[in-house]
Formats: C-alpha cells, sequence, structure tokens
C-alpha cells in the first residue's frame, strides 16, 4: 500500500447520541467531539472560496425544502444578502460574516415584511420559521462566523464526532446536516478540488429520514445535499457511509449511487422487496433476508472483482457502553449579536425602511393612472354607499358581468386602494370592501375616521346593525363605552333612556362572557345585551355556551340571540 | 448401506454440503466405504448447524468467491469480516472513493459494521503516518 501522506478525515454524524461517543477518547489526538447542545457553532457563513452569492442560494434552498417553505425562500435570500453587505462593510473574503437566524428574525420583525418580500403571505411564513429556528436549535447557530469544515478539521487531517442527539424537529436537524455536506460537497466543487483518493469519510447512521424519496422530492431537481455527496462526492475524495433500518422508502437517487451495499436482517416486507432487488438476489434468496443472525450480511460490491452477491460475517466490535465523562471539545467562532447591540445595521435598516416607503407610495401614484374604469366606478360607489355588499355595489353600477367584477377587484387589491374580505351568512357567501388609504387620495376624499375593532366582516356587521337602529329612531352609538367599565360595546341603541347593546361576533366568542358581565353586572346602565352571530349553529352554539354557565342563569332574560341576516333583510329586503 | 448412512448422504446431496470441505471429506470417505452407521449418525449430528444454515439459506447465492476472485482488482485496504469460504472481505478507498450502504434492523449489526469501517480507516492512517514518517527519516 503506497504511502498515504494526507489523513483521511472522518466526520461521524451521530445521532443516538451514544454509538460513537467512545471514538474520540479511545482514538487520541487527531479526533474532536463536538455536541449541537454543547459549544458547537455552525453559521450560515461560507466557505472559504465559495461567492456569498452562490452560498446564499444553497443554503436557502435547503432551508425552504426542509421547512416546507415555498416561495419565502427568495424573502429569506433577499435579507441575507442585504444582511451580509451590511455586516462587511469591507469584505474579507476568508472571514465573512454572515447573519444568524436570530438577527435574521430580528430584522423581519422591524420593518414591515413587504421590504423583502412581494407578498405579506411570504414574509409571515418566514418569520413563524425562523422563530422555530432559534427556538430550537439553542446556541448551535448563534455566530456570525462558525465552524468551517475544510479549514478547521479537514485541512488539518482531524476528524470529528457530532454529538446531534435530541436536536429536534427533525426538520431543523436534516438542515443541520445539510449545512455541514454543502460546506464540504460546495466548496471542494467551487475550488475544483479533484483527487483521485478518499480524503473525506462521512458517516451517518440512522439517515432513513435524511435519504428518503420524500426527502429528496422536497427539492427542486429532486436531489438533497446528500444525494449529491453521492452523485458528485466520488471524484472530490468524499466517500459516504450510510446506515438505515428500513430500506423500503430509500431515494433510487441514493441506492443508485452507493457501490458497497450491505444488508443485514430485515424483516418488514417493503425493505426485504428493496433489498432483493438492491442485492440482485435470485428467487428464494429474499427469505435469507429475515433469517440473518446478528452480524450475518448479505453484500454486493460493484465495480470489483466479483459483483455476486456473498454471504459473510462482520467481525465483531465491541460496543460503546461507557458513560461520557470527558468535556466536549469547542472551536473558534464569531458570536452573533441581536439587532439591538448592531447600532450601524440598525441604521441601515430604517435607512432602508424609508427609502422603501418613498417607493410604496410612488408605486400607489404609477397604478392610479393604469386603473380600469369598472374599479374606480366600484371605488366610487363604496364611498357614497359605505358598507353596502359589493354585490349591492354591482348592482348599482349595472351588474357588469363577472369576468369585470374579478378585474376590478384585482386591480383595487394590486393598487392598494381598497381591501376585500368574504363574508359567510347563513349558507351564503357575501364579499366585503374597505376603501384603504390610497383609494381615498385616488378619490379626492378625505377618509373617514375608523371606528370599530375587528376586520372588515365584524365592522360591517356593526354598521348594518346601527343603521337599523337609526332607521327605527333610536340614539346609536358604535364603540360605545359602557358606563362604569372599562368596555366599550360593538353598538348601543338607546330608547326612552334605556340602553340596549349589541356585540357581534364574527370569528372568536372566547371573550363574550366577559362582554356580558360587564354590561349586565358590572353597570347599571344596560338593559339588554344582544349577541349576533353570522350563523344559526354558530348563534345556538353560544347560547347554549352561555346557558351552560351558572352564573349567567340570573340574567338570561336580558341576553338575546341573533342572526345578523336579520338585520341585513331589514336594510336590503 | 444403513439407514443412518442414506439420511447422510441425502442430506449432503439435499443441501449440498460438497460445497463445503467438510462435506466433501464425508462424501470421499462414504464412496471409499469408510463410514459406519455410527459415524454416519455422529456426522449428522456435527453437520446439524451446516444443514440449518442451508435451510436458512437456500443454496440459491452464486459459489462463494476464492481470495484471488474477490481481490482481483486489488486486496482490500480495509478488512471488515469473513465470508462464508472462510475468504476475507473488505473496502479498497485508498484509490478513490467508495460508497458504502449499511441496512438492518436494530439489533443486527449496521452499527457494528460502521464502527468497524471507522476503527479500520484510522488504523490505515495510522499505518500511512508511520510509513511517512519512515519515508521522511530514511530521505
Amino acid at each position: 500500500m503506497k504511502a498515504n501522506r494526507k489523513r483521511i478525515s472522518q466526520i461521524v454524524l451521530d445521532k443516538k447520541g451514544g454509538d460513537y461517543a467512545d471514538l474520540p477518547a479511545r482514538l487520541g489526538g487527531y479526533w474532536l467531539h463536538l455536541s449541537v447542545h454543547d459549544g458547537m457553532r455552525i453559521g450560515l457563513n461560507p466557505p472559504a472560496g465559495i461567492p456569498a452569492d452562490v452560498w446564499i442560494n444553497a443554503i436557502c434552498t435547503s432551508f425552504a425544502a426542509r421547512a416546507g417553505l415555498k416561495a419565502a425562500w427568495t424573502c429569506l435570500a433577499n435579507m441575507c444578502r442585504w444582511l451580509v453587505g451590511v455586516l462587511n462593510p469591507q469584505p474579507d473574503e476568508g472571514n465573512l460574516l454572515f447573519p444568524d437566524f436570530q438577527l435574521l428574525l430580528d430584522v423581519a420583525n422591524y420593518g414591515p415584511l413587504s421590504l423583502w418580500a412581494s407578498k405579506p403571505d411570504y414574509g409571515k411564513s418566514l418569520v413563524q420559521t425562523l422563530e422555530a429556528i432559534t427556538q430550537a436549535s439553542g446556541r448551535l447557530f448563534c455566530t456570525f462566523n462558525g465552524l468551517d469544515f475544510e479549514r478547521d478539521i479537514i485541512s488539518h487531517g482531524k476528524s470529528v464526532v457530532i454529538d446531534m442527539a435530541n436536536l429536534s424537529p427533525p426538520w431543523v436537524r436534516q438542515f443541520f446536516v445539510d449545512l455541514i455536506l454543502s460546506q464540504i460537497l460546495l466548496a471542494r466543487i467551487h475550488r475544483q478540488m479533484r483527487v483521485d483518493g478518499t480524503e473525506v469519510v462521512l458517516i451517518l447512521d440512522e439517515a432513513d429520514a435524511d435519504v428518503s424519496r420524500q426527502a429528496d422530492a422536497a427539492f427542486p431537481d429532486g436531489a438533497s445535499p446528500i444525494g449529491l455527496c453521492l452523485s458528485l462526492g466520488r471524484e472530490f475524495g468524499l466517500m459516504a457511509v450510510i446506515g438505515l433500518r428500513v430500506l423500503g422508502f430509500v431515494s433510487r437517487y441514493v441506492l443508485n449511487s452507493v457501490q458497497n451495499h450491505f444488508v443485514f436482517n430485515l424483516s418488514d416486507q417493503e425493505s426485504v422487496i428493496e433489498a432483493t432487488k438492491t442485492l440482485l438476489l435470485p428467487r428464494g434468496g429474499e427469505n435469507m433476508l429475515p433469517a440473518l443472525k446478528p452480524g450475518q450480511v448479505l453484500f454486493r460490491q460493484s465495480q470489483t472483482g466479483w459483483s455476486h452477491t456473498m454471504l459473510g460475517k462482520v467481525d465483531n466490535v465491541p460496543s460503546n457502553r461507557t458513560v461520557k465523562t470527558t468535556p466536549y471539545d469547542t472551536h473558534r467562532y464569531t458570536p452573533s449579536k441581536p439587532l439591538t447591540d448592531l447600532p450601524e445595521v440598525r441604521k441601515a435598516l430604517d435607512a432602508r425602511i424609508r427609502e422603501h416607503k418613498r417607493t410604496q407610495i410612488g408605486q400607489v401614484r404609477k397604478s392610479k393612472q393604469g386603473l380600469p374604469e369598472l374599479a374606480r366606478n366600484l371605488l366610487d360607489q363604496a364611498s357614497l354607499h359605505p358598507f353596502f355588499p359589493v354585490a349591492r355595489l354591482w348592482e348599482l353600477i349595472g351588474s357588469p358581468s363577472s369576468g369585470g367584477c374579478n378585474s376590478a377587484r384585482k386591480a383595487l387589491e394590486s393598487g392598494k386602494f381598497a381591501a376585500f374580505e368574504m363574508d359567510s351568512i347563513s349558507n351564503k357567501k357575501l364579499l366585503l370592501m374597505e376603501i384603504l388609504s390610497g383609494g381615498w387620495e385616488l378619490l379626492g376624499k378625505s377618509a373617514p375616521v375608523k371606528s370599530g375593532r375587528g376586520g372588515i366582516t365584524h365592522t360591517h356587521h356593526c354598521q348594518w346593525i346601527a343603521r337599523v337602529g337609526e332607521s327605527r329612531s333610536h340614539l346609536v352609538h358604535t364603540e360605545w363605552p359602557v358606563p362604569g367599565t372599562s368596555h366599550p360595546a360593538d353598538v348601543a341603541w338607546n330608547r326612552d333612556g334605556s340602553w340596549r347593546v349589541f356585540e357581534v361576533i364574527v370569528g372568536c366568542s372566547e371573550n363574550i362572557l366577559s362582554h356580558i358581565k360587564a354590561c349586565l353586572v358590572e353597570s347599571d346602565a344596560v338593559e339588554t345585551v344582544t349577541i349576533v352571530t353570522c350563523q344559526q349553529k354558530i348563534r345556538d352554539q353560544v347560547r347554549k355556551n352561555i346557558e351552560s354557565q351558572l352564573v349567567m342563569s340570573p340574567l338570561l332574560s336580558r341576553i338575546h340571540h341573533e342572526v345578523i341576516e336579520t338585520y341585513m333583510k331589514e336594510l336590503w329586503p | 448401506m444403513g439407514q443412518s448412512l442414506d439420511t447422510l448422504l441425502d442430506a449432503i446431496a439435499k443441501y449440498n454440503l460438497d460445497r463445503f470441505e467438510e462435506g466433501e471429506q464425508i462424501l470421499q470417505l462414504a464412496e471409499l466405504g469408510r463410514v459406519s452407521e455410527h459415524q454416519a449418525r455422529a456426522y449428522l449430528i456435527h453437520l446439524e448447524d451446516l444443514i440449518q444454515q442451508q435451510i436458512d439459506f437456500p443454496n440459491v447465492l452464486h459459489r462463494p468467491p476464492d481470495p484471488d476472485e474477490l481481490h482481483a482488482d486489488g486486496s482490500p485496504d480495509i478488512l471488515l469480516g469473513e465470508i462464508e469460504n472462510g475468504t476475507e472481505f473488505g473496502l479498497r478507498i485508498v484509490d478513490r472513493p467508495r460508497h458504502v450502504l449499511c441496512a438492518g434492523t436494530t439489533g443486527s449489526g449496521k452499527t457494528t459494521c460502521i464502527r468497524n469501517i471507522i476503527l479500520r480507516i484510522e488504523e490505515l492512517n495510522r499505518e500511512s503516518q508511520q510509513e511517512t514518517n519512515l519515508t521522511d527519516r530514511s530521505g
């Protein structure tokens, strides 16, 4: 065997946290033992030699695939690119500072999401995911420049066991593995480090979830980082050793990229079928698989002198049964900082927010010029007949085609002139509309002061009840402060000196009992409370809930229940 | 021929035990008439494990290779175990990487195999380091 001057580095990812824990102490100086929960810090920074843009695309794709994000990865990539520029005013290629997830979350929460995302939903999904990973990963990713496997381990001929037991949820663990594999593989690809022999061995035991068909399908080109390592890694000196419990769900991509298949005892049907195909077992051979004793293996090695399946026995190596007593190793890294400790970043962010607002106003102005006539008419009618359902407004315009109605709605929404919400009343759907500040500006009118809390539907229902009261010549208030309390009632009618209060329930009815107590117990000004819901079944549920409360018994005669349809029919018979 | 000897010869034929050294030797002795009934019974007991193995593992695989056949492309850099005829098997990794997949239920030996691979690679590293040191010292 010729002298191999370069040591083969072994990167062992220990998911159970015990199978390989004895190896660093046993094998000595070239071995490190790191723990994801203690001392290890891996950042989003690229390994030396990879351009930031290329790296950002790679890790954002991986993050989105693992976290189940679709379009939101562009939002993450935008934030990363911007922050990298701000954190590195004078970039040092080998030591670029990259934001960690906490900083990304701080930035996402600091300004409007429209700074980074074309649709608010993209930003919201990303924020939720960032919250999840910052909570789940502890301090693991809290670094602006963390462990670089090539720089800190492989180039020194070292090996490492990474204890990643109990790193959950599974997608965080998978992203962590992707980050490591991407660091090693992409650095070699980018630097064109083609070698003849093996330089790095990646060992992933219990890798079932990482190499499944589902895992591959989550990635745009159908190949996860581990799939890429298996297919591309050989010419760059990367070898993978993968341990699986079940063969039935493994990606074809993975199975076809492996040269040595070692199959131990398998008993589930899918695994036996897959193993039979993989090992090219003749008929009857599948019966051997469940009969294999511990240590016995059926294996096939392609691209060797003998490509037939063989039956063998692996040498016994004692398992690790020691309790860990030595501390985990550490490594150099640049600690991360929250946004509050980065005044330069905040200053840059404030400037960006100002610029963004200027751009938005400019876009609104530009949109006005292109607004279709039908949309303009709808806006006019809505301003003249506030709180009318959109269907009523279309009737006033002349009942245009549904295509025209939809286009008009989209134009108003995209130009941020109006917002729409679908209401569900009895068994009917009703579209409701609210003119936004941009719409009032276009109309050349000043926006009325918004009264009432809640969304479009809640506001409309309150206004309908108020109008019915006015039509019956009652004195009407909305957001009426109930005397003697700090509670505002949605709508109040005054008739002959006594107050009738209305509480509108659209979605949430959790606070209704406290509303009733405020009106009927804490205050002596209110005669009755009427609870108004969208649908009869909700009305009945709420009634049942109230009647089941013992404290409500003396008040039941003063509590009425109605559906909003009652008031709608009075306004629009 | 006695009943036990019949049974013995049937078993050797049925389970192809002549592939194994023991089976071949017993067959040769039987052909020379040197196996008594008593010896036949003893051989049957002796071959029980081998017979059970053939029941569990029907003879559907290709015959196990000799060392020269298995290592035709070069000896393995790391040894992992033996195949059924005693030939050692392992992995060649120094000249180029060859990925490995180990599949098996809990307790089947999968992790033992992987630990084996790790330890053997580390032995390889140390041998290589020693060879390098020797080369350096001798100039």
